[in-house]
């Protein structure tokens, strides 16, 4: 199993360690609801170190990215980025990633820790791939991701260079250790950041980090939070069975009139992904059946506590069409029928961002 | 860690604790098991009066990750249940060995295969 460079520094007492797509991550630190509401009312850091970071760059990248992705690239301004999707020919998702533009010709790709590898051979066998600089961050990046409310003045005490940016912004700085990056993008659905920094930077910033209060948290909050937020994940609600329409995400695709790898008809293509939230007790897990009447008409994609809401609850996938927001449902929980309904997207909204 | 095991209980290996005392038995689930499942968010227990044999599950205790079954260390009839925790699981974080009981039965036979303190300590510790 592979570790991340900031393992060592973890807190011990309470750490509860697990694999995760083949590295050693916590689930927790110390609990998820308390790491949950940290990231809520305060600041909490996650070493997601683990991820995938790669660098495209040369004269050709932005023509080779249009074909790859089904966003518009070149409406990405320098030390801006964008939430899109790898997909494969039949316009199944690969991946979804974060792309940001780093400098004039460079891109950097944040992608999923359990599709790293996919996604390198599958850039790797483009017709094109010779003519552009592939640059694997992987193992020499750390990767923090700061969140909450006071992540700003927790960014600030560590990296005084740091200027605020906008949703959605990268920044560059220069450190001892090398260029540390810094975005304003997270997982959570709260006003936060993503430092890609230098192994040895990561791992001095964790230490201090801890020092200045900002809780560590672990993957258990990382999916609490995301849920509440809507944000889909890879292996529950995208999958390379699913087009990004029918998951959810066709809005990636919006301004895109080029051809791409994947492109498939928009017109009447409709999200099946529904949020919603119990009405009876139990908690729904991913795979459990969604009844209407008598008839089985979708499944959980993933479900749990929502602590924000005080509710259990999570997102759902609809075979043939999705219900409206209101619609009563039943979630089948180890045979028996609990009352759930349909909600808006996100469940929980911070209005900072 | 719970090195916190109470000597005047019985364990099993599915980490409920029992007390027995004059043909009833109380169940709960056991610090250590608790501290390893992490916040205790859902809780199910069976209906008053159910009948059960031993190892038969008789409820769920769900954290923010795992749903996990509870068993019936011993057959008999279940003739409380603990429903404050159905409102307040967190009670079996808390109190794993008082305000979080979870069921009392009424026994057909005595309890076989349980541990003392001791030995489950050392099935923990393996």
């Amino acid at each position: 199993m592979q570790t991340t460079v900031i393992e060592p520094f973890y807190p011990k007492l309470k750490t509860k360690l697990v694999d995760f797509a083949g590295w050693k991550m916590p689930v927790w630190f110390t609990s998820t609801l308390d790491e949950h509401k940290f990231v809520r009312s305060s600041c909490g850091v996650f070493d997601v170190s683990h991820m995938g970071r790669i660098i495209l760059s040369g004269s050709n990248v932005v023509d080779f990215l249009e074909n790859l992705l089904p966003s518009n690239i070149s409406e990405i301004n320098i030390g801006a980025s964008k939430y899109t999707a790898l997909l494969n020919k039949s316009g199944g998702i690969i991946d979804d990633l974060i792309i940001y533009r780093l400098k004039d010709l460079s891109y950097m790709l944040c992608v999923n820790a359990s599709n790293a590898e996919n996604v390198l051979s599958w850039i790797n066998q483009q017709e094109n791939a010779s003519e552009i600089q592939i640059k694997n961050l992987s193992t020499t990046y750390a990767q923090l991701a700061v969140q909450g409310p006071t992540s700003l003045e927790h960014i600030q005490k560590i990296l005084p260079s740091f200027r605020p940016i906008h949703f959605g912004e990268i920044s560059s700085h220069n450190v001892d250790e090398g260029t540390c990056y810094v975005a304003r993008t997270g997982y959570t659905g709260e006003h936060g950041y993503e430092i890609y920094t230098p192994n040895s930077h990561g791992i001095k910033i964790w230490g201090q980090l801890l020092n200045n209060g900002v809780h560590p948290c672990g993957l258990g909050a990382r999916d609490t939070l995301r849920l509440e937020a809507g944000y889909s994940l890879y292996g529950s609600e995208l999958n390379t069975e699913r087009n990004i329409f029918e998951s959810g995400i066709g809005w990636i695709s919006k301004t895109k009139t080029q051809p791409h790898i994947g492109m498939i008809e928009k017109e009447n293509q409709k999200s099946k992904i529904r949020a919603f939230t119990m009405v009876d007790s139990g908690i729904p897990r991913s795979g459990m059946s969604v009844i209407i009447g008598d008839e089985p008409v979708g499944i959980v994609t993933s479900g749990g506590r929502l602590p924000s809401l005080e509710k259990n609850g999570g997102l759902l996938f609809f075979e043939n069409g999705a219900p409206k927001v209101g619609t009563e449902i039943f979630i089948d929980i180890r045979g028996k029928r609990k009352l759930a309904i349909i909600q808006k997207k996100p469940l929980y909204s911070n209005r900072i961002q | 860690m719970s090195n916190n095991i109470p000597e005047n209980l019985k364990y099993t290996k599915d980490h409920e604790w029992v007390l027995e005392s004059k043909g009833t038995v109380t169940v709960g689930v056991t610090a250590y098991a608790v501290e390893q499942l992490g916040d205790i968010v859902h809780i199910e227990l069976p209906e008053i009066g159910a009948e059960l044999d031993e190892g038969d599950p008789f409820g769920t205790i769900e954290s923010t990750k795992t749903v996990s079954d509870l068993y019936m260390p011993v057959g008999g009839e279940v003739i409380e249940i603990n429903d404050g925790l159905e409102s307040s699981p967190e009670s079996l974080q808390e109190s794993s060995y008082g305000d979080g009981w979870i069921v009392k039965i009424k026994s057909n036979k005595a309890a076989s295969n349980l541990m003392t303190a001791t030995e489950y300590q050392s099935f923990i510790s393996e």
